[in-house]
């Protein structure tokens, strides 16, 4: 194997899934050479929120790894299943496995569209996890969507990807409907990052607020979206990419069993007066919905957003909590993902003293941007901070994840950094 | 019918019809330069594959003979993303030739087919290679394909620390 030439390692790693190249990266220097200067694979990052594009149309993933398929016609799916290990191919050759429904990126539209509904009349009822990437060009409607829906009776989590705001809001409010997921019985997650109007989430709400149990949301409109997630009484993991709402300080979510709050890149509606946000002000909304239960806090924000203007003057801005509420509610957070770029500013610390019981603290470099000294400085920093001394008792871990750290895996994995808490 | 004659590293000849012959993209240069540089146009044109042993060079023409009417294939189609015909599917009769085969014949195959510019057998070759490495853990591929670790010191549980954020929740 050693002593083939690069660029058949190359062709072999490319019909490798992801999964397996963060593995073979690991079995010797030449393999990891060869990956390293690989285009990366087709892969959504959800930290960064960029969407790589994919030919692959339909995608199926086991659990002993993934096999991209391009569905030229169901013929060939079937003999795609035959090659499935008889035990998968008897009972439920998609067991555990991701059904990929990509109209945006795909070549072949017409060819997927023909083949989708007598594929889902097959073999629907097998998948469970279903990614559907919105922006296709095909004249859809309604029908077209509970084509996609039908006999999936074990769906269990729904994704719908895409790149632009009004992609998804328009296409969930003319083609999402309760009929939509009405043969879902098993349907716990939700996924929207691209942005969904209010009237489609109470419209959900009203069908599956007792089913759904994570519920991701993309760029969210002001209003409403608190009376909207009042209505999700199970829900326990709830994330916001490209938030633009400050309703969470209210605290009404307090009867919601949430354990997992995600808040990524939160930033303002300019054109709102009443949503001036600014580096504080994110803050203090975020750490104020931090309410008791919840225990994770992943708060990727960007500085560029601070506003210049207010930067410790809250007059205007509806924070009803008090400075000591506030830090009662942040008491059972023991993880939180904050950006890089935090440490070093005074705002970064007084985030951590809120957190009593802060047990990782997880720095991710969003933008990709740091070079190795800096992130190397990072971390001296925060050891050598006083204020670090001062965090509770309980901090155990900081992770850093860059891109930039690690010369082996700079150019393909984000890398973590850990550092025990030093000795006193 | 017009014929070509290959002869393996090891000295063996095979007469395959030059039709057949010209489906590898590195034979087909031959031919066509032998038949520039020859002046009798019914000459045979006789190719020495230096880097190829007879073993070898049979079962590539196997193959070729097998998919002799399969369309032709750039050798370049599809290398944007990765993924080949192989993708596409392979034919039992494919999966019957691999069968027997061990690792090692697989690797010599590999790069005959690269060699030889044939890129339907280079890519279900690959795709075999690949599915041997789906689903084991480092060691074992290390062993499967007698590799051995060159990370220095604890450079590889550096390596593994490293990575582990990629698998946690």
């Amino acid at each position: 194997m050693e002593s083939l030439p690069t660029e058949i390692l190359e062709r072999i790693f490319s019909f490798l899934p992801q999964d397996y190249l963060d593995s073979c990266i690991q079995v010797c220097d030449h393999w990891a050479d060869v990956i390293e200067n690989m285009p990366k694979k087709t892969m959504w990052n959800p930290w960064f929120g960029k969407q790589v594009t994919a030919d692959a149309m339909l995608t199926f993933r086991n659990t002993s790894g993934s096999r991209f398929e391009k569905a030229d016609d169901i013929a060939e799916m079937r003999n795609r299943i035959s090659m499935f290990p008889p035990s998968e191919r008897t009972k439920n050759p998609f067991k555990n496995q991701t059904l990929i429904i990509n109209m945006k990126n795909g070549n072949d539209y017409s060819a997927l569209h023909h083949v989708l509904p007598s594929f889902i009349e097959e073999f629907g009822h097998y998948v469970h996890h279903l990614l559907y990437y919105i922006r296709d060009p095909i004249p859809q409607s309604k029908e077209n969507l509970n084509v996609v829906f039908k006999n999936m009776s074990n769906l269990r989590s729904v994704k719908f990807y895409s790149s632009e705001w009004n992609d998804v809001n328009d296409w969930a409010k003319k083609r999402i409907d309760a009929s939509s997921f009405s043969t879902m019985q098993h349907f716990l997650e939700l996924e929207f990052l691209g942005g969904v109007s209010v009237k489609f989430l109470e419209t959900l709400a009203e069908v599956y607020g007792q089913q759904i149990q994570s519920l991701t949301l993309g760029p969210y409109p002001c209003g409403g979206l608190v009376e909207a997630l009042e209505k999700f009484h199970n829900l326990k993991h709830f994330k916001a990419f490209e938030l633009c709402n400050v309703e969470f300080h209210t605290g009404r979510f307090k009867h919601l069993p949430i354990r997992h709050v995600s808040i990524n890149r939160v930033k303002p509606f300019n054109d709102n007066p009443l949503v001036k946000i600014d580096f504080i002000g994110v803050l203090q909304v975020v750490t104020s919905f931090c309410i008791t239960r919840t225990q994770k806090l992943t708060l990727l924000c960007k500085l560029k957003h601070r506003c210049q203007d207010c930067s410790c003057d809250f007059d205007g801005y509806p924070y009803p909590e008090s400075e000591s509420n506030l830090s009662h509610s942040s008491a059972s957070v023991r993880e939180v993902t904050i950006p890089l770029s935090w440490v070093g500013t005074h705002e970064f610390w007084e985030l951590l003293l809120n957190f009593w019981n802060l047990e990782k603290l997880i720095l991710f470099d969003m933008e990709d941007k740091f070079q190795n000294k800096v992130v190397d400085d990072y971390a001296l920093q925060i050891l050598c901070e006083p204020m670090w001394f001062r965090l509770s008792g309980s901090l155990e871990t900081i992770s850093i994840r860059s891109r930039k750290f690690n010369k082996k895996f700079k150019k393909n994995f984000p890398t973590v950094f850990i550092c025990s808490r030093p000795q006193q | 019918m017009a014929l070509v004659r290959v002869i393996s590293s090891d000295g063996a000849a095979f007469l395959v019809s030059q039709r057949l012959a010209k489906r590898s993209g590195k034979l087909k240069t031959e031919i066509e330069t032998f038949r520039k540089s020859s002046d009798n146009s019914e000459a045979q044109p006789e190719i020495r594959i230096v880097t190829i042993r007879a073993e070898i060079l049979r079962l590539v023409l196997q193959w070729l003979q097998q998919h002799q009417n399969d369309p032709v294939l750039p050798a370049n189609q599809n290398e944007q993303d990765g993924r080949g015909d192989a993708e596409m599917g392979q034919s039992q009769w494919d999966r019957d030739f691999l069968a027997p085969m061990d690792l090692g014949i697989v690797m010599e195959l590999i790069l005959a087919a690269n060699h030889l510019e044939v890129k339907g057998l280079l890519d279900i070759t690959c795709k075999l290679v690949e599915s041997k490495i789906t689903g084991r853990t480092v060691d074992e591929i290390r062993t499967a394909f007698k590799l051995k670790s060159d990370f220095k010191g604890n450079e590889e549980e550096q390596t593994r620390l490293e990575n582990r954020w990629c698998v946690e929740n």
